[in-house]
């Protein structure tokens, strides 16, 4: 192990302390992945403040990489320009068809809201940001995006891009957060599937279709069927759309979404803050007269089901499904 | 070029922790790459460690390798102490191959990288099937295993051209 001047070579020189060394940070891993397995609060504000760190350089280097991909999709479409302009005309042609129906329906639905006295969702504001980085890994999806506590931007909240949901804020920072995607493995969204109405909960699994799980026993799904949010949890606004329903090889549905989270470039942050007092007073049994009465088969079935102001029954219905939102 | 010559300044001897970081910040950019294509960041990272585990390990010691996977792990939010794990298993493969690899050709070292690469990718996939209790699907890590593999010669290429223009001046 020497070299051509007789001196000793620097490989030679380190060989024990390299391996032992080696060994040491072997175990350092291992600790780490068993601590971090228990201590995910503080893992999770360490990585926070590395993002928050980092955020200025990635924010910085994103901006260049943002405008070539612009330029190189634009550049890429020009070829078939012409032909995108005449299709778009005629979606645009049908699109203002449907916006006329759509306006007709939302100004029926609000009389028929105004008449049943129902309740309104709260208006949702949001707050656009630029994906700085793209933080996915084999095993984890996230993104992170330039915008955090100072921009309003808190945990939980839902992220859309322009065709549609792509998953939840995790963590806030001051000027940067960590979005999870929906594809993601840790990731669980209660959903909606519609024309049938049924609940869901969309399971990531780390491919780029979420799964469906927790179906209802003997449903009606279709390929094509639509999946929204359902809003369940209180966390995520309800009715955002997801994607739509297919099937994999084995016949499980799985959903391919709408956003197109490999091409994230500007996403929308929904603040969404219903309230979810609930009245107490309401809650509290209420004493049952001790002579009996002969009930009918309808008071069995309402019988305990309070109703909120809004008249939607509360202990009755199904339990909400709060998946790790 | 297996420790032929030693870095005379503090930037040369810095070059190979210098684009191993390049490589970490340029990976968590987002280019738009398809979800096969996700996880080429921290494979490219394996072509780095092996390549200075391989040629000279002087140069990279194995806490710069263990900071490396620590800082995908910190940036990609996955479980921290995964890809140190990783890249500390491929960088004592290289280690261990450096005597045997000393005189043989490209071809061999070329071979032997793919099958550290393919080891690395397998501890990969157990260890993060372990770890979320879920079986993963193994073939985004084939694939970029695969365009790795084939990214390692014009690669080393780079890292032969700037460590021998900064690394044999004045030795």
């Amino acid at each position: 192990m020497a070299t051509r001047r007789g001196k000793k070579r620097p490989s030679s020189n380190g060989f024990i302390a390299r391996r032992l060394w080696l060994l040491g940070l072997t175990l350092a891993c291992v600790v780490l992945l068993v601590l971090g397995r228990n201590a995910t609060s503080i893992m999770q504000t360490t990585r926070q403040h590395v993002t928050d760190w980092s955020a200025p350089a990635l924010e910085w280097a994103s901006g260049p990489v943002d405008r070539m991909r612009r330029f190189g999709s634009r550049v890429g479409s020009y070829d078939y320009l012409s032909g995108e302009v005449n299709r778009l005309r005629h979606e645009n042609e049908d699109l203002r068809t449907w916006k006329m129906k759509a306006m007709e329906l939302e100004t029926r639905v609000r009389r028929y809201e105004e008449l049943l006295n129902a309740r309104r969702e709260p208006e949702t504001k949001f707050v656009t940001a630029r994906v700085i980085a793209d933080a996915r890994g084999p095993f984890v999806r996230t993104v992170i995006i330039n915008a955090g506590s100072t921009h309003g931007v808190r945990a939980h909240q839902a992220v859309m891009d322009g065709h549609g949901f792509v998953g939840r804020t995790v963590t806030a920072g001051e000027d940067a957060s960590r979005v999870l995607l929906v594809s993601d493995l840790n990731s669980r969204i209660p959903v909606r599937i519609e024309p049938h109405g049924y609940r869901a909960i969309l399971s990531g699994t780390n491919r780029p279709e979420p799964r469906l799980e927790f179906l209802p026993e003997r449903v009606i799904i279709r390929e094509g069927d639509t999946v929204f949010t359902s809003g369940d949890g209180g966390q995520l606004p309800p009715g955002l759309p997801i994607g739509v329903v297919a099937t994999d090889a084995s016949g499980a549905f799985k959903v391919v979404l709408y956003a197109k989270p490999t091409r994230l470039s500007y996403v929308r942050v929904l603040d969404y803050a219903p309230s979810l007092k609930v009245d107490a007073q309401a809650l509290t049994p209420v004493e049952q007269p001790t002579t009996t009465v002969a009930g009918t088969a309808d008071d069995d079935v309402t019988q305990g089901a309070t109703t909120d102001e809004s008249g939607t029954a509360v202990p009755g219905d199904a339990p909400a499904q709060q998946q790790g939102n | 070029m297996f420790d032929t010559v030693r870095p005379v300044s503090l930037i040369a001897s810095l070059m190979p922790l210098g684009i191993a970081v390049f490589v970490v910040f340029v990976s968590f950019l987002p280019l738009g790459t398809s979800d096969n294509f996700l996880t080429l960041g921290p494979q490219f990272v394996l072509c780095v460690v092996y390549y200075w585990g391989l040629r000279a390990p002087h140069l990279l010691p194995p806490v710069a390798v263990f900071v490396l996977g620590l800082a995908i792990d910190l940036f990609s939010a996955g479980p921290l102490g995964f890809w140190g794990l990783v890249y500390l298993s491929t960088y004592a493969l290289g280690l261990g191959l450096r005597d045997r690899l000393k005189h043989r050709g490209f071809l061999l070292q070329w071979l032997a990288f793919a099958g550290a690469a393919g080891l690395g990718a397998g501890l990969a996939w157990a260890m993060g099937s372990a770890y979320f209790a879920a079986l993963l699907p193994p073939s985004p890590l084939a694939v970029s295993w695969a365009i790795t593999v084939a990214a390692y010669p014009p690669l080393s290429v780079i890292f032969a051209v700037m460590s021998g223009v900064k690394l044999r001046r004045g030795v």
